[in-house]
């Protein structure tokens, strides 16, 4: 790979300043046109956006924030990961991948930081005595959080454009720029949650609603819990835009070399987006046991009320992500020399999947016309009535997991013959593993019905460690048993039909609506409230709106999301002269990257609203 | 095996649409059939498409079909019959039909926070059954009460067997609530029990409808002992336990 | 059209067709709207027997009065007996109106004390109860019907208005007018100098943005009756702050006014937004000139 010059410390600063200059020149402009509006406008607890809902407005708008937010949050924790495995490995094609993530990373940023500004405007304007209260009660945090996002700017910015600079013996100081990026990028995770969790379940303030204590208002029931569920769900994410930005470049790739570039490139994304994906569940049922602790009133209206419709499409959407995930590494192995050798699994594994997805989809409440109703003798099904419980659904999924599993380890051993000479007693014992997971999960599934909901509950984390453990020892044999492994052949990067693709089309896709989906969920169950129990909606957009209409809006969100994502990525493709993938040098700074600064910094500005702002409007 | 991929597909598509409408017995309603239906050709699609070999097979004999290389009598029979089941579709969904309309609810309406029952404010969350004492004498007289009031009220509708086919039970749709289902009354805490005794249809809240349920107002008719015997009894009865939340109170946070 | 124009078309109509599945899945499970409880509003014209029922529904909800009384025959016995104060009122106090005396009985509970029970009821109209003046009404006219008496209590307009309003989260005005001074010269709810005029119903004559204006710039207006120039001006306290007192000001005269929000935590938020602004620009180019400096002498 040619490089034509290496970028000196000064460009490398200079650029970084761009970007310093960029989000204070954003920051500057956003409190001006936010002043300016409020004391030009009359005076109101709450004002509509020219006649538009502005619940609805506050809500798409941060919905968008919040994903390219969670987009340039998630990226650099495994453009950092790849990093440290280039490193590790000595492999010049893991460096590239993270130079490429990272590239990606400083596009998303300015649009990062425009719906930020936006955003801010909007809550300041549409919502101005909300805005006011909530601003008051976290001013110190507010201050932090400018600063963090300066701060953020500038490391995000030097990881950037020192990438070629801090090769060699000094990549141990850019390996060290990563670190700081993904501790700022955290940093102000966390404190952007502090507003949309403190409007969840507010602690910390007396009955008259003012502060008590900051530090409760701060660490209340549902902050930590939505941090780590945010931090996952945001490398899942991160994972899945990439892959399909891949995608998007192996269907244009002209040849063979660049198809075989973005087809690995996609497998990593989509790998990272699974994995990261794997452990959500428990994260989520943490938040979720957090808010019973909360409040019973506000975990039941969640799960049981009128909301409860929404878990099914939910479920439908995890089911469609785990067969558009094993379809992907099924079709994979047709790249890889051998893999031929364990098609005869899938058959089994398609009926666990699709079996398990039926038993997962089954509804709790069977919608069933009069007729029906009485052939059933009731509102129960005798049959199906078994399948619609929790018992049921956490053997489905702990079923579909260990399977997608497997389907991964057969992928990871596709071209390679064991030659140790325990080869055939730690293949046996892997199976034995896989085999005792599966009867522990279908064992407590069914022993489950027979005891009382409280041991019930406990039981669900048998099957999850069943399965975990299950994973554990089949990936502690494999490690040694693939050591010196035989090569069949090389996989053939590039060689895997169009469809494939899509499959990661969908995953980004389905990530996306999921998110918007859940942030609604999240965002509903407030009811009628700003801040739950407290300070009342008391604008025409309190009420909880339809699922259909709310399904609708999300889906609005996430087509404007692709369009958008798509002009960033455009802009990212031009700039990267095709033949060769490291166009380093003057060019690429300017340009491209630049713009990246400006939404750095922006991104955090935004945030707050990034997740006030979606409960505002949902809420209702 | 592979070449015959595209009819051994249809073949168990077939298979599974038969055996779910004629095997699972009672019916299962439309609406369950339609997602398993759906979930099983995706299935069946995906597994298809997931390997090439598999796929070229699959799509050869709708080529043929549409590239013309087909029997002539094959051909028209395809794209005859493609628009005839989409018109025979769309009829079975217009028709008109003497059935009562679906009723899409949810099974367990969300409880209020409080609800007003015998003239007090009741907070649900920390609403316990009174009766259920430790001591197993007292517990089984109050036990014994509770099967007389049930029989004297409920029983009409619920049943002998706690079983919601009592003599009235057709009469009303929803019919009456089986006690012996895993899905009712033991997945419910007693308060939750309390609550839908005490308050009946009419305290349904509005995120259940439709729901016309025929349960009466029972506080107007029981006193607040009497329904909470009548608990004691429908659950000692169906076998069934109520479902608690009490291990979960010790971790409480703050 | 280019290659990478179809890619992208086929691709976008990929993520409309899965995203178009999905809402559609949306539009099958039920659809219903769910709206907020309703307020119960009392106003002067409220009749009687729903005024009555206002008021049961306030002792045994919001007010929490059952808590130490019983309006039936079973319950708590740490107060008086609900049903027999009506009647008992008109003789508790000489020279008090049994109305009169029930409310003073809720609004101020220390300041007469039935024999036998302890100090011990909170005030009605502060936390946790925090009736209007209104509600209280509500209560006294189902306490009334209690005890078999006449319903006499009547909601005036003035009522209606809590005089807790400025008590909310936004409304901090009342406890800036005592920091910042304001009533050492001027009187606010009986408290206060009598050097400026009584500003409690100072809304009823001026709009509250008029009141924030004043306070910045005492030239505006002065009331007749009063010395001009004696006021001095703040212009220096932020805009959030004086909307509040005007906003605070706007709720004692029973009128609703919310400050825009515009400057209250911003104003003093730009100057500190100004600063870091500043810090993190003169750091870089402090930096910037630091590598120019390097850059320059590797060249040489």
């Amino acid at each position: 790979m040619t490089q034509a010059t290496t970028p000196s410390a000064f460009q490398a600063v200079k650029g970084t300043y761009k970007g310093v200059v960029k989000i204070s020149l954003m920051l500057t402009a956003t409190y001006l046109i936010a002043q300016a509006l409020s004391s030009i406008l009359p005076a109101a607890d709450y004002r509509s956006l020219f006649g538009f809902s502005n619940r609805t407005a506050v809500w798409i708008v941060a919905e968008l924030h919040l994903m390219f937010a969670a987009f340039v949050l998630g990226v650099p924790i495994f453009a950092f990961i790849t990093e440290i495995v280039g490193v590790a490995t000595k492999e010049r094609r893991y460096d590239d991948l993270a130079r490429e993530f990272t590239k990606l990373l400083a596009m998303a940023y300015t649009l990062t930081a425009v719906l930020g500004c936006v955003l801010l405007v909007l809550f300041i304007v549409l919502y101005p005595k909300l805005t006011g209260y909530l601003s008051g009660l976290f001013k110190p945090t507010w201050l932090l959080y400018i600063v963090l996002i300066f701060g953020e700017v500038i490391v995000a910015y030097l990881y950037w454009y020192t990438w070629d600079l801090l090769q060699g013996a000094r990549k141990k100081w850019h390996l060290l720029l990563g670190l700081l990026v993904n501790l700022w990028g955290t940093a102000l995770l966390f404190v952007a949650d502090i507003w949309v969790t403190f409007m969840m379940s507010p602690a910390g303030i007396d009955d008259a609603n003012n502060l008590v204590s900051l530090w409760d208002a701060i660490n209340n029931h549902t902050w930590m819990p939505i941090n780590i569920h945010r931090l996952l769900a945001n490398v899942a994410f991160g994972g899945a835009i990439v892959a399909a930005y891949a995608a998007v470049r192996f269907l244009n790739a002209k040849s063979d070399e660049e198809k075989a570039r973005f087809d690995w490139m996609g497998y990593v994304g989509s790998f990272i987006a699974i994995a990261a994906f794997i452990p959500l569940p428990f994260a989520g049922y943490w938040l979720g046991r957090e808010i019973y602790q909360f409040s019973e009133q506000m975990g039941v209206s969640m799960m049981g009320g009128s909301f409860a419709w929404l878990w099914i499409l939910q479920a439908m959407l995890i089911g469609g992500l785990f067969l558009a995930s094993n379809f992907y590494l099924w079709l994979g192995m047709g790249r890889i020399p051998g893999g031929e050798r364990y098609n005869k699994f899938q058959i089994g594994m398609m009926i666990v999947l699709t079996v398990g997805f039926i038993v997962w989809a089954t509804p709790r409440s069977i919608i069933a016309s009069g007729a029906e109703m009485a052939a059933m003798g009731g509102s129960h099904h005798p049959f199906l009535g078994l399948f619609g419980v929790m018992a049921a659904k956490n053997t489905a999924v702990n079923l579909m997991i260990l399977t997608t599993f497997f389907s991964f380890m057969l992928y990871r051993r596709g071209n390679r013959i064991p030659t140790v000479s325990w080869a055939t007693t730690g293949k046996i014992v892997q199976a034995l593993a896989i085999a005792a997971a599966a009867a522990v999960v279908v064992g407590y599934g069914i022993y489950s019905y027979f005891v009382p909901s409280i041991t019930r509950i406990g039981f669900s984390v048998y099957q999850v460690s069943a399965v975990l453990a299950a994973m554990a020892v089949f990936v502690a044999i494999d490690i040694p048993l693939l050591k010196g492994a035989k090569e069949i052949g090389a996989i053939r990067w590039g060689q895997i039909p169009a469809r494939a693709q899509y499959a990661l089309f969908f995953l980004a896709v389905s990530f996306t609506w999921l998110m918007g989906l859940m942030g609604y969920i999240r965002s509903g169950i407030r009811q009628y409230w700003h801040v739950y129990g407290r300070i009342m909606d008391e604008s025409a957009n309190a009420y909880t709106m339809t699922h259909g209409h709310a399904t609708i809006i999300v889906s609005v969100i996430v087509v404007i999301f692709f369009l958008l994502v798509s002009a960033v990525f455009a802009m990212a493709t031009r700039y990267d002269s095709p033949p060769n993938p490291r166009p380093v040098g003057g060019g690429d700074g300017s340009s491209a990257a630049d713009a990246a600064s400006m939404s750095l910094a922006a991104a955090s500005l935004g945030r707050p609203g990034g997740s006030g702002g979606a409960q505002v409007e949902a809420k209702g | 095996m592979v070449r015959w991929t595209f009819y051994i597909a249809l073949v168990l598509w077939l298979a599974i649409l038969v055996g779910l409408k004629l095997l699972v017995r009672p019916p299962m309603p439309v609406s369950v059939l339609m997602i398993y239906m759906t979930l099983s050709t995706l299935g069946i699609l995906v597994f298809v498409a997931a390997n090439e070999e598999r796929f070229q097979a699959f799509v050869a004999p709708l080529r043929s079909v549409f590239e013309a290389r087909a029997p002539k009598a094959v051909q028209a029979l395809v794209l005859a019959g493609i628009p005839l089941l989409i018109g025979w579709g769309a009829w079975l969904r217009t028709a008109p039909s003497w059935d009562a309309p679906f009723e899409p609810r949810v099974v367990h309406p969300e409880p209020p926070s409080a609800f007003t029952s015998h003239g007090k404010r009741i907070d649900a969350a920390a609403l316990k059954n009174p009766l259920r004492v430790g001591d197993p004498a007292k517990l089984a007289q109050y036990t014994a009460e509770g099967k007389t009031i049930y029989y004297q009220n409920c029983f009409f509708c619920h049943g002998d067997a706690l079983a919601g086919d009592g003599h009235f039970a057709n009469a009303f749709t929803p019919i009456p609530a089986n006690f012996r289902d895993v899905g009712t009354i033991s997945m419910l805490q007693e308060s939750f029990v309390y609550w839908r005794v005490a308050t009946g249809g009419p305290g349904l809240p509005k995120g259940a409808t439709p729901w016309l349920s025929a349960m009466p107002v029972w506080q107007d008719m029981l006193s607040e002992e009497d329904i909470w015997k009548a608990i004691l009894y429908i659950y000692e009865g169906s076998g069934s336990t109520p479902r608690t939340w009490e291990e979960e109170v010790k971790h409480d946070k703050h | 059209m280019s290659d990478m124009s179809k890619t992208f078309l086929k691709v976008f109509a990929f993520v409309v067709a899965t995203v178009s599945l999905y809402a559609y899945v949306g539009q099958l499970v039920p659809q219903f709207e769910e709206h907020p409880p309703q307020k119960k509003v009392i106003t002067p014209e409220t009749p009687q027997e729903e005024l009555v029922a206002a008021g049961q529904e306030l002792l045994r909800g919001k007010g929490g009065c059952l808590v130490c009384h019983k309006d039936q025959e079973s319950g708590n016995e740490r107060g008086p007996d609900l049903r027999q104060t009506a009647g008992k009122a008109a003789t508790r106090k000489p020279g008090m109106a049994a109305e009169a005396y029930l409310i003073e009985a809720l609004v101020e509970p220390d300041v007469h004390l039935v024999e036998g029970y302890p100090k011990m009821m909170p005030p009605s109209m502060k936390p946790p109860a925090n009736f209007s003046m209104a509600e209280v009404k509500a209560v006294v006219a189902y306490l009334q019907s209690l005890g078999g008496a006449e319903v006499t209590v009547k909601v005036e307009a003035a009522d209606v208005a809590t005089g807790k309003q400025a008590a909310g989260p936004v409304h901090r005005g009342k406890a800036l007018m005592a920091e910042q001074g304001c009533i050492g010269c001027h009187k606010v709810e009986g408290e206060g100098g009598e050097v400026g005029p009584d500003l409690t119903k100072v809304v009823e004559r001026f709009e509250p943005m008029k009141i924030a204006q004043k306070i910045a710039d005492p030239k505006l207006w002065t009331t007749e009756g009063y010395q001009a120039g004696l006021m001095p001006p703040r212009p220096d306290m932020p805009e959030g702050d004086r909307q509040e007192i005007a906003a605070y000001l706007a709720g004692l005269a029973g009128k609703k006014y919310s400050p825009t929000g515009a400057a209250s935590p911003w104003s003093h938020e730009g100057v500190r937004l100004g600063v870091v602004i500043a810090v993190f620009n003169v750091a870089m180019l402090l930096v910037l000139g630091w590598a120019r400096a390097r850059e320059k002498k590797e060249v040489a």
